[in-house]
C-alpha cells in the first residue's frame, strides 16, 4: 500500500528499484506508521533500512 | 599440425570469451531499461568496453596504451556495478577503498605501458603486467567476495534456489577468474601476446584463453540460467504466496522479527 501511496498504482513491482524502496520506506511507510500510533516508529524504520541495505543485491539478482 | 589444432582451440575460446562479453553486455543494457536498475549499465558498459579493446588490439593493432586504458575503465565499471549492486549506503569504507585502489592501479597502468611503447625492458613489461594482474584479481575478487557474503547470509533463507544458486556460480566463476592474468607472469618480454611460434607464448595464450572461455560459459549461465535448469534447481520448494495482512498484523510482524533478532543488522 505504502509502494502504491508513493509510486502510483500503475509503477509495476519488478520495476522498482533501490533508491525507489528506500524513499517508500522513509516516507510513506513512517507516514502510516505514525497514523498507526505506532510507538517502536524510528527503530522500525531503522530496521526496514537495514534489511534493505543487506538484502539489495536481491534487487538485480532476482530479477534480471 | 597437432600445434596447429590446439592453437585453433584455443583461438575459439578466445572468441567464445569476446563474444560473450558482447552478448552479456547488451542485455545488461536491454535489462537495465526493462528493469529500471541503472547498476546494470555499469556492468553493460564494462563488458562491451572490453570487448572492444580486445578485439581493437588483436584486429585493429590499437596501441598498448589505448587498450589498457580501455580495459582499466571497463575493470572499474565492473567495481562500480559491484558497489552499486551490493554495497550501497553502507557504512564500510571497503568500496571506496577499492575503486580508489583500481584507480590508481589503472593510472600505473596507463604510465607503464606508455613506458613499455617507448623502452624496450622486461622490468617495465613486467611491472606493467604486475598492475594489471593486481587490477583484475581486484575487479573481479570483489565481485566475487561480494556475491560470496550475500550468498553466506541468505543460503538458509527462504528464497528460490535458483537465487541462491545465481549467488554460489556467480561467486565461483567470477573467483577463479581475477585470477586469469597470472599465466601472463610467463609470456617472455620480447614475444607477443599469441605468438604460437613461442613454446611459452603458446601456452600463456592457451592458459589465458581457457580462463576465458571458463567465465564465458559460467558467467552466461549465471545470468541466463536455462529454464529446465531453474525448474530443476526448484526442485521440491514450495513458493509462498503473498499473504495479505492488514496493517496491524503487518506491524506485530516485524516486531516479531526484530524481536528474534537478526545478529548481522549492524550495516
Amino acid at each position: 500500500m505504502s509502494i502504491i501511496d508513493e509510486l502510483g498504482p500503475f509503477k509495476p513491482l519488478d520495476q522498482i528499484n533501490y533508491d525507489e524502496l528506500k524513499l517508500v520506506i522513509q516516507k510513506t511507510v513512517k507516514k502510516r506508521l505514525i497514523e498507526l500510533n505506532y510507538t517502536e516508529l524510528e527503530y522500525t524504520i531503522e530496521y526496514l533500512l537495514i534489511q534493505l541495505r543487506k538484502n539489495q543485491s536481491l534487487i538485480t539478482m532476482g530479477r534480471v | 599440425m597437432f600445434e596447429d589444432i590446439i592453437y585453433l582451440i584455443f583461438q575459439i575460446f578466445l572468441i567464445t570469451w569476446l563474444g560473450s562479453f558482447v552478448i552479456i553486455g547488451i542485455f545488461f543494457l536491454i535489462r537495465a531499461y526493462q528493469l529500471n536498475l541503472r547498476n546494470l549499465i555499469f556492468g553493460g558498459v564494462s563488458f562491451l568496453i572490453a570487448a572492444i579493446s580486445q578485439v581493437g588490439r588483436q584486429i585493429f593493432g590499437l596501441n598498448l596504451v589505448i587498450t589498457r586504458v580501455l580495459l582499466a575503465i571497463s575493470f572499474v565499471l565492473v567495481i562500480i556495478f559491484t558497489n552499486t549492486t551490493f554495497h550501497r549506503d553502507k557504512q564500510s569504507n571497503l568500496p571506496k577503498l577499492i575503486i580508489f585502489l583500481a584507480l590508481t592501479l589503472s593510472s600505473i597502468g596507463s604510465i607503464l605501458s606508455y613506458l613499455e611503447m617507448s623502452v624496450s625492458s622486461p622490468l617495465i613489461f613486467y611491472l606493467n603486467v604486475s598492475s594489471d594482474t593486481l587490477l583484475r584479481f581486484i575487479s573481479f575478487g570483489w565481485l566475487a567476495w561480494s556475491s560470496y557474503s550475500v550468498y553466506r547470509e541468505i543460503k538458509n533463507q527462504d528464497l528460490e534456489p535458483w537465487i541462491k544458486a545465481r549467488y554460489k556460480i556467480l561467486f565461483i566463476v567470477t573467483f577463479i577468474f581475477s585470477f586469469h592474468n597470472v599465466p601472463f607472469f610467463f609470456q617472455p618480454w620480447n614475444i607477443s601476446f599469441g605468438d604460437a611460434s613461442n613454446l611459452s607464448s603458446f601456452i600463456v595464450f592457451g592458459a589465458i584463453a581457457l580462463f576465458g572461455f571458463t567465465f564465458a560459459i559460467g558467467f552466461s549461465l549465471t545470468w541466463f540460467i536455462p529454464k529446465r535448469f531453474k525448474t530443476f534447481l526448484n526442485k521440491g520448494y514450495q513458493l509462498k504466496k503473498d499473504q495479505n495482512y492488514t496493517e496491524e498484523e503487518l506491524m506485530a510482524l516485524i516486531r516479531k522479527q526484530m524481536s528474534e533478532g537478526d545478529p548481522n543488522t549492524n550495516n
